[in-house]
């Protein structure tokens, strides 16, 4: 099923810097490009400078969680655990910031939680050897249990101005969750691109046992993908309260599936070995720009669903069935 | 391979007799916690809320068997419900409507297939993009309501009681007992173990792979089929989105119980035993006055170690390298 990953993979400039104009991202990027014409066109009140932004503020959870995963399954594994991690890391600071914690110790605590379970995540799946897949579903469902415990099942209202103003507030009209996500984007694509782990990652993703030999730390390097993982997942959950003042223990967990469309319909390949940070950032925008302006033109929520699986199965047999 | 296998013990059986170990521990420890546990109304209701998570699993264990993952079971459940309701409030006779409503399911199931083997697509994303098609069309077709179903076939089918068990009971045994005939005694069930097993070998041995995996799917999306019916005979509705929470479970109920995400390897008793497991410790929190959600603390906690510590005894794994 995975043989032929890797040798002709589409948009990599392996002779040359000659680019693909039909590879998978560049395609997406068409797609998104021609709907937002037509929304622009159709939608009363879409290309609008307001709108934008709301586009903007709304993927930008989503594209920082789908950052993190990009890395997970550039090394050929899955963190479902994203679903829940987010509202555990949101549940744990609101409770320590209502209990009165400083601000920068609470962020200590909750990033130690979070580095904690994607650790636990890695070494399970690297020195157990079980799929990734069914150890982050244990731990999405313990990360879900303590998320109901320690928020006692109801939201918890969060009043501290400096977070707020942190996450949730806006710079000059300029709403600081997108900058959060702009951040984060530089920070995957070093990482991703610049560094040693980055390349590291890849190679393990492309083939683990070529890695391996190649002296490439393959453990390390894989529980450290999933430690950004949640860490990421943590940072998409602290902007989700700061969005709403307050934290749930079910917040963010349906975003789990959107995150990962949008890294897959972005070009990183599941087999591993090929991350593409920049096609999940398009991603995530095309999914919210796709939901924002079906809604615009009075589409139900839940014909979203329907089209949004069936971009998926097109988007994907496209880019698969050219391998 | 087989050698190998000999040589270092067959530490496969042992794992599965793990989740046997944890189930009768943990009925043990709920006998003497929850008062009227081997209480008959208790075991009927352990019984009748296992059916549709044990169904579910089911038709997972076949697509897990061929190597591949279904994750679209739960939303494709209410597509047959909701159209063969919908239908049939429009005065179209009984089985013209369920012949339709089955039709539309099995039909998903042939997509997931086909795209799955036929295009390359990695069954998550597939049945990714089906469970959004699932979770969408069963909406549209109810208008996003519970369609209420009163229908004297439907109860005579699969309502009200036999020999004082609960038909919908009786169903899940006889669904058990054909399936493991399909699945462990059949050609067709040889060859899908094979095919998980080794897909270059199975089409060198002259078995249909395609085939072989698109009817895993098909049957998959049958069960699903199954499972929504039963609910339908249950409550009286069908109701869209209300399998979606299963899917985790029933994927949960299949891997504890055995069946190998790697394909190979599959086990309806397995499956059977691993919803019981499920079923008892939610209905005994619930008897005990605990939380729902520290169940998912304790499934979650129980996959990690049960699946942990066979993987690190599995020495042959390590002797041979991951893929």
């Amino acid at each position: 099923m995975e043989m032929t990953r890797g040798i002709n993979s589409p948009g990599k400039n392996v002779a040359g810097r000659k680019i693909n104009w039909m590879s998978q991202e560049l395609i997406l990027l068409y797609i998104t490009a021609a709907f937002f014409i037509i929304f622009a066109l159709t939608a009363d009140g879409f290309f609008s400078v307001n709108n934008i932004f709301t586009i903007l503020r709304s993927m930008s959870i989503i594209a920082i969680i789908g950052l993190g995963i990009t890395f997970v399954i550039t090394a050929g594994e899955i963190d479902l655990s994203i679903g829940t991690v987010p509202a555990l890391g949101g549940c744990l600071l609101a409770v320590l910031l209502v209990k009165g914690i400083p601000l920068p110790l609470t962020i200590l605590i909750t990033l130690c939680a979070v580095v904690v379970i994607g650790f636990i995540n890695g070494l399970i799946v690297v020195k157990a050897r079980i799929p990734s897949i069914i150890i982050t579903l244990a731990t999405y469902m313990i990360a879900q249990g303590i998320a109901y415990i320690i928020s006692n099942q109801a939201p918890v209202i969060v009043t501290n101005a400096p977070f707020l103003n942190l996450f949730g507030s806006s710079f000059f009209g300029f709403p600081l969750i997108v900058f959060w996500m702009l951040f984060f984007t530089v920070v995957s694509y070093l990482l991703m691109y610049k560094t040693k782990f980055g390349v590291n990652l890849a190679y393990i993703g492309e083939n683990r046992s070529a890695a391996y030999y190649a002296g490439i730390n393959v453990n390390t390097v894989i529980i450290i993908a999933f430690i950004i993982c949640s860490t990421f997942s943590l940072m998409g959950g602290m902007l989700g309260v700061a969005q709403a003042a307050n934290a749930t223990p079910w917040m963010i967990t349906p975003d789990l599936m959107t995150a990962i469309a949008a890294t897959l319909i972005g070009g990183t390949s599941l087999a591993g070995g090929k991350g593409n940070i920049l096609g999940t950032i398009t991603g995530a925008f095309f999914l919210t720009m796709l939901s924002n302006g079906l809604l615009i033109l009075g589409v139900d929520q839940w014909v979203l669903y329907l089209i949004n699986g069936v971009i998926i199965i097109l988007a994907l047999s496209y880019s698969y069935s050219r391998k | 391979m087989e050698a190998l296998t000999r040589y270092f013990g067959d530490s496969r059986k042992w794992k599965d007799g793990m989740i046997y170990i944890a189930i009768v521990a943990i009925v043990l420890i709920f006998s003497l916690l929850v008062p009227n546990f081997f209480s008959p109304e208790n075991w009927r209701a352990i019984l009748t809320s296992m059916v549709l998570v044990t169904v579910l699993a089911i038709g997972i264990t076949f697509v897990l068997t061929a190597g591949e993952i279904d994750i679209s079971l739960g939303a494709v459940l209410s597509v047959t419900p909701t159209i063969f309701a919908v239908l049939l409030g429009k005065g179209m006779p009984f089985f013209l409507a369920l012949v339709i409503g089955l039709a539309a399911t099995l039909l998903l199931g042939f997509l997931n297939g086909f795209v799955t083997i036929k295009l390359g697509v990695p069954s998550f994303i597939t049945t990714l993009g089906t469970m959004g098609i699932g979770m969408g069309l069963s909406r549209i077709v109810a208008n996003n309501t519970p369609v209420v179903v009163r229908d004297d076939t439907v109860q005579l089918l699969f309502g009200g009681e036999l020999l004082g068990m609960p038909k919908i009971v009786v169903w899940m045994f006889v669904l058990i007992v054909l399936s493991y005939i399909l699945l462990h005694k059949t050609r067709y069930g040889r060859n899908l173990h094979n095919v998980g097993d080794n897909r270059e070998a199975a089409h060198l041995y002259g078995i249909h792979v395609t085939g072989t995996v698109i009817i895993a799917f098909v049957i998959a999306s049958f069960f699903a089929f199954f499972a929504g019916m039963l609910e339908v005979a249950r409550s009286f509705y069908a109701s869209p989105g209300i399998g979606e929470p299963l899917m985790l479970n029933a994927i949960v109920a299949s891997v504890i119980g055995g069946t190998a995400l790697t394909g190979g390897k599959g086990s309806i008793i397995g499956a059977f035993v691993g919803a019981l497991f499920l079923t008892i410790i939610s209905n005994a929190l619930f008897s005990l006055g605990l939380p729902p959600w520290i169940s998912n603390i304790i499934i979650g906690s129980v996959i990690i170690l049960i699946l942990t510590t066979s993987g690190l005894m599995d020495k042959r794994k390590h002797e041979l390298g991951r893929i």
